[in-house]
Order: structure tokens, then sequence, then C-alpha cells
């Protein structure tokens, strides 16, 4: 969970400096965001390591000194939170090799990466507007699937990085549909999706819920199976 | 080169010892000349809102609807694009997805069928929120809202609608807005734009629509720079303001447009510089420092190396024997004509038809040698001849706002033709008449003068 719910990644996107310098930001980003485990701290022999296994892209020369950027501050951080997910040192310097900043930036501050929906959403209760809803009433008679099931390929592919920023988004996820202790006893409906997947709803809280809650609870669904997986593994 | 280019250009490089010096400086913000190729542009993330009023029945809907599926065709499975709707309920068409399925979405926009009244804000934010929910660092997320209409149901205020694409732009979805034909709010969709950090067009037919949106495209397909934001810091007693009408961010620097490949951004600032500071400095003296910081389109902040500008004292006989930079004086045209025109569109609505007029032959009278103002004003003299306000203050409002925030090519010491416009990018071309297709332009640069 972020220790500091005001500290912003991205504050740090014009960050210049050696190696010692870069342990330390790291350190208290890591600290700030809930990243990865607290110990052992991240040390300055530590980025010259990663540097060397290609964890980290190698720093800007200028003239004898060596200089890390924010992107190296978003890769150390990334693999933090990867190594606490039991990824390899060999595995994480494979991702390193494709990841985009965006993808560093979901695994070191999931909070971060999307900022726009949380500002629609905070437009659309300004403003007094009902959550829209109406789409099924066009878009759920269109022959043909428009959200093709990824292939095998694709999951294979992507199912591990999938899985890490699922867990990372957890504990916001909950925050957002308010993961509060449920009552002891609600009015509450059983959905069996699948003979060994059940859902249970409060009748009072379906009534409510709107389009955004609904995607939002997919996710945190999503996430806990996750989470559960994981300590299962 | 991999990264923008600042340069400041002063009108002249010095200043007068025995007196004050009032001179424009052009701070000037260039992309690289080489596109990437067409394989790696940054992948799309679009919301098409689109107006289904009662009033866009028949060939606007059409043209909308057409324009939509050029969009949609342009896109690949890399891309993401929703299809929203409004009159006065708004609707997901197509909700926002990879561009995988083109038929379906492009079926998605052809059931569009045209119906009451115009909740434009609410259509806005329906799209707003498809695009948010997939918007990342990596992609282009903008919402392209087309209207020919009004609001007239729901939020309705220009201000509170604006600020609303401000905040979504702030969070990394921008708006571009086009209005269609003579009845739709000018002013709110230049508003929307431009605090949107998108861009404003406008079809005076539904003919013209497309040429606007081919333009775009080009423009998202070779961005290079966003959220470009420029802080002009002059000397202690000198005197600098920025005359683009440009809006500031929180921290008082002021949000540039875009800047896609073999185009520049550039912003034209008024000094004055005291007497006593060229008394006091007569070797010269450093009178502005530029700066510049932007995000690549790989989503990492970047800060472009401060420029300097130095002047240096003369008498006023050989300060007046020097020759004033070309490029600096055009732009001082430009904004001066975008003046001019907003002049003459207020004096249209009150019904001053000789206001009109003396603003605009005061603004041929400014324009001096530079033929693509010339080239404007004769659309705005014909309307002001038939007395069409609608006409008049759309293109005179359009006209004016690129005037101070278009991109400019590389190459616009060339002089103005309709061949060497024709060969430029679409988001690089000076149109005669903004809300004209541009091979339609009736009274293109190679037209009859007056």
């Amino acid at each position: 969970m972020p220790t500091d719910p005001n500290y912003r990644l991205s504050s740090s996107h014009a960050f210049l400096g050696d190696a010692v310098a870069l342990a330390e930001e790291a350190n208290r980003a890591a600290e700030a965001l809930g990243v990865g485990d607290p110990d052992p701290a991240i040390t300055e022999r530590q980025v010259r390591d990663y540097v060397q296994r290609g964890i980290l892209s190698k720093p800007e020369r200028r003239g004898r000194e060596a200089l890390y950027t924010f992107h190296h501050l978003a890769q150390l951080l990334a693999a933090k939170a990867l190594l606490r997910d039991g990824w390899k040192l060999a595995k994480i310097a494979d991702f390193m090799e494709t990841a985009a900043l965006d993808d560093l930036l979901r695994l070191a501050a999931p909070g971060e990466s999307n900022t726009a929906l949380a500002a629609a959403q905070a437009i659309r209760a300004e403003r007094q507007l009902e959550a829209p809803s109406p789409w099924r009433r066009r878009w759920g008679g269109v022959s043909g699937s428009l959200s093709k099931p990824p292939t095998m390929l694709d999951v294979a592919s992507t199912a591990q990085i999938r899985l890490t920023e699922l867990r990372a988004e957890l504990p916001t996820l909950l925050q957002q549909i308010g993961g509060d202790p449920a009552p002891d006893a609600v009015d509450a409906l059983d959905i069996t999706l699948t003979p060994d997947i059940r859902l249970t709803v409060s009748r009072d809280r379906l009534k409510r819920l709107t389009l955004h809650e609904i995607e939002l609870i997919g996710r945190a669904v999503a996430a806990s199976l996750a989470t559960l997986a994981a300590k299962g593994d | 080169m991999t990264h923008l280019d600042l340069t400041l250009t002063p009108e002249r490089q010095t200043i007068r010892a025995g007196g004050d010096t009032e001179l424009h400086v052009l701070a000037k913000i260039a992309a690289p000349l080489a596109g990437p190729v067409a394989a790696s542009r940054t992948p799309l993330n679009l919301a098409l809102v689109i107006d289904r009023s009662g009033s866009m029945s028949g060939q606007p809907l059409r043209e909308a609807k057409r324009c939509a599926s050029f969009i949609v065709d342009q896109l690949t499975p890399a891309d993401r694009v929703s299809i929203v709707s409004f009159d006065d309920s708004c609707m997901i068409e197509a909700p926002s997805q990879p561009v995988s399925d083109k038929r379906a979405l492009q079926r998605a926009i052809e059931r569009i069928e045209s119906g009451g009244s115009t909740a434009l804000h609410g259509g806005w934010l329906l799209g707003a929120e498809q695009a948010a929910a997939h918007c990342t660092r990596r992609a282009i997320s903008r919402v392209l809202l087309l209207t020919d209409g009004q609001a007239n149901q729901g939020l309705c205020h220009p201000q509170s609608i604006a600020e609303d694409c401000a905040k979504m732009a702030a969070n990394g979805v921008s708006t571009s807005t086009y209005g269609l034909g003579r009845h739709f709010d000018e002013r709110l969709l230049t508003l929307m734009a431009s605090a949107g950090e998108g861009h404003p067009y406008y079809g005076e037919s539904a003919e013209d629509l497309m040429d606007p949106f081919r333009e775009e495209f080009d423009l998202l397909s070779a961005l290079f720079a966003r959220k470009v934001r420029l802080n002009l810091e002059a000397a202690p007693g000198v005197q600098a303001r920025l005359l683009n009408q440009f809006r500031t961010d929180q921290d008082g620097w002021s949000i540039l447009p875009d800047v896609a490949y073999e185009g520049a951004a550039w912003a034209l600032a008024r000094l004055l510089v005291p007497a006593a500071l060229s008394a006091q400095n007569p070797q010269g003296l450093r009178v502005l420092t530029a700066h510049v910081r932007y995000e690549g389109m790989d989503g990492a902040g970047r800060h472009c190396a401060p420029a300097h500008l130095w002047l240096r004292p003369v008498n006023d006989h050989a300060y007046a024997a020097e020759a004033l930079a070309p490029e600096v004086v055009q732009r001082a045209q430009e904004l001066r004509a975008a003046e001019l025109q907003d002049l003459a569109r207020e004096a249209a609505y009150r019904g001053d038809w000789a206001a009109v007029d003396a603003a605009l032959a005061a603004a041929r009278a400014e324009a001096g040698a530079n033929e693509w103002v010339a080239e404007s004003l004769n659309a705005l003299e014909r309307y002001a001849q038939l007395r069409d306000v609608m006409r008049l203050s759309k293109e005179a409002h359009y006209k004016a706002s690129k005037m101070r925030s278009r991109l400019s090519a590389h190459d616009e010491a060339e002089p103005y033709s309709l061949t060497a416009e024709r060969g430029k990018a679409g988001y690089l071309r000076r149109k005669g008449e903004s809300g004209k297709d541009f091979g339609q332009n009736p009274e293109g640069p190679a037209g009859p003068r007056r």
C-alpha cells in the first residue's frame, strides 16, 4: 500500500543523477508508493550490478560521469515490484528489453498510470450527470464479435506481467469500490457463473451499481484472484 | 535531430543606444524534418463523437458518417476507437475497442439516425470517458467532436465546458472540434479545442468536412512532441509580452500546440528595452531567455536547452539601416491580421458594417507583402460585401485562431503559392479559406486578386 498518498512518481520526471542519487531516489519513491519489499534498500552497488545484468539501461555518459534518468528510476522500481512477485533477475532483464516507460509506470505506480478516467468521473459527478449506461441499447444487438478473445500466444506472453499489474492494483481498486468490511447480515443475491465459480452481491448494492463501478468490480475480482493464485504458488 | 530545437529570432540584432527599443522576437520550437515510417506511428486512442440532432438530418449526417468511416478506415489494430452519438440523449454506438473489425465499426456508424436537441457536453463527456478508460502514455488519446449546432441541453455555458476540456487534456485526453455549416457556436468550439489542447476545424458545407479530418489524421500520425510548454524570462528592466493569446498552465508557462515532424510551434513576443539598459550595457545585453519543456511520444518528460537572446546597442542611424528578419515580420503581420479579424467579427455581430469594412481595409493595408494574409482577406471581404454575418464570423474566427496557433513549415521563406502549399503535409498548409476543402477553394492563391 502507498505510505504517502500525496507522493507522485511523475513529479520526479526530470530526475538526473549518479548511481548514488538514483538509489536514494528509488528508495524514497519505493517507500512512498509501497513498491516491493522495504528491505533490503536499493544500493549504489545494486544499481551498477543491474546495469551489468541488463535490468537497467546503460547510463548516459557526460565526460567521466555516468548519469541516470527518470527512465532508469522507473526501471528500478518496476524491477523491485517484479522481484517481490518472484521473478528471476534474468527474466526481469528480458522484460526490460522490450518494456516501454508506460509498462514500467504501471508496475511502479499503478495509481498514476490513468488519471484520465478519474478526471472524467469527477466531471460527471461535479456536473451531476447520470452515469452512462445506454450502450446496451445499441451495441448489444450487433451481429459479429467486436471484442475478439485474445489468442493463446497473447495470453502466454502477457499473462505474467498482467498478474503483477493486477496484484499491484488491488489496494486501489478495493478503495475505489468502498472495500470496507461488509456488514454481518445482508440481503444478498447468489449468482452461479459456473459450477465452481459463484458470486454473492448485496441486493441493495446491486440496485445502485453504476457501469463504471461494475467495471471496477470486475477488475477487483481479477486482482483478488491474481493475488490468491500467487499465494497458492 | 532527435529532440525539439528551440531558437530565438529577433526582428533586428540590435537595439537603439539612445532611446527605448520596441521589437518583436520569434521563439520557434522545431521538430525534425524526417518523419517516422507509417508502421511506427504512435497508437491512437480516439473517441468519435457525432451530433445526431434534428438539424443534422440528411446530407450533414451522411457526410459526418462518411468522415467517421474515413477515420476508422485509416486506423490499425494497434489503435483504439469508440463511437458516441448525441441528440438530447447520449449513446455509445460502439464502446472503445482495438480496430480489428472495421466493418462492424462502420456498421455501427451507419446505424446512427438523427433525433432531437443537442446535449453537446454530455456527448463530449461520454466520448472522453471512452478514451479515458484506455488512456496510456504510449497512445494519443483524443475526442473528435462533430456538431452543426449550439449546446442547448445539459451544460451549455462555454467557459464551463471548456474548463472540463482543459481538465481532461491535463489528464491525457485532448479534444478537437469540427463545426459544420453556419449555425454552430464557433466561440464554444474554438474554446473547447483550445482548452482541450486539440484543434478547431470547420467545414462550410458537408463536402468541406473531409479535408479537416484528413488534416487531423495526418497530424496525429506525425506527432513528435506533446504537452509543449514555453516560458519566456525577460532580463530585469525588460518588458516582454506574448502576442499569441496562448493559455497558461498552473506554473504560468504558455501551452503551445503539439508539434509534428517537419513543423514548428512558435510564439511571438513584443519586447520593450528601455534606453537606460542600453546605456548601461554598451557591449550588448542578454534581454531574453526561453525555456521549453515537453513530452516525447514515449511519454518521457524532456527539456530543450535554454535559448538566450543577446542584443547590441547601436546608434539610431545603424539601427534604422538594419534589415528586418522576414520571418518575424511575417508572423507579426499574421497576429495583427488576427486581431483585426476579431474586430471585424465583433462589428459584424453588432451589424456595424462600416466598422467591418474598416477593419478589413486596415488588415489589408497592414498585411504588406504577406500573401497568405492577403489571400485570407479575399474571402472575408466577399462575405462582408454580401453582409453575411454567419459566414464572415466563422471564417474570421477560425482564421484568426489558425494565425495565432498554427504549426509553421520549415520552408515558409518560399513565396506563398497553391502548388507549394499542396506539397506540404495537411497540418502545415495555409488555406486561403479555413472552412473550404483545400482543393475547392474558389479563390485559391492562383485565383483573382482584388
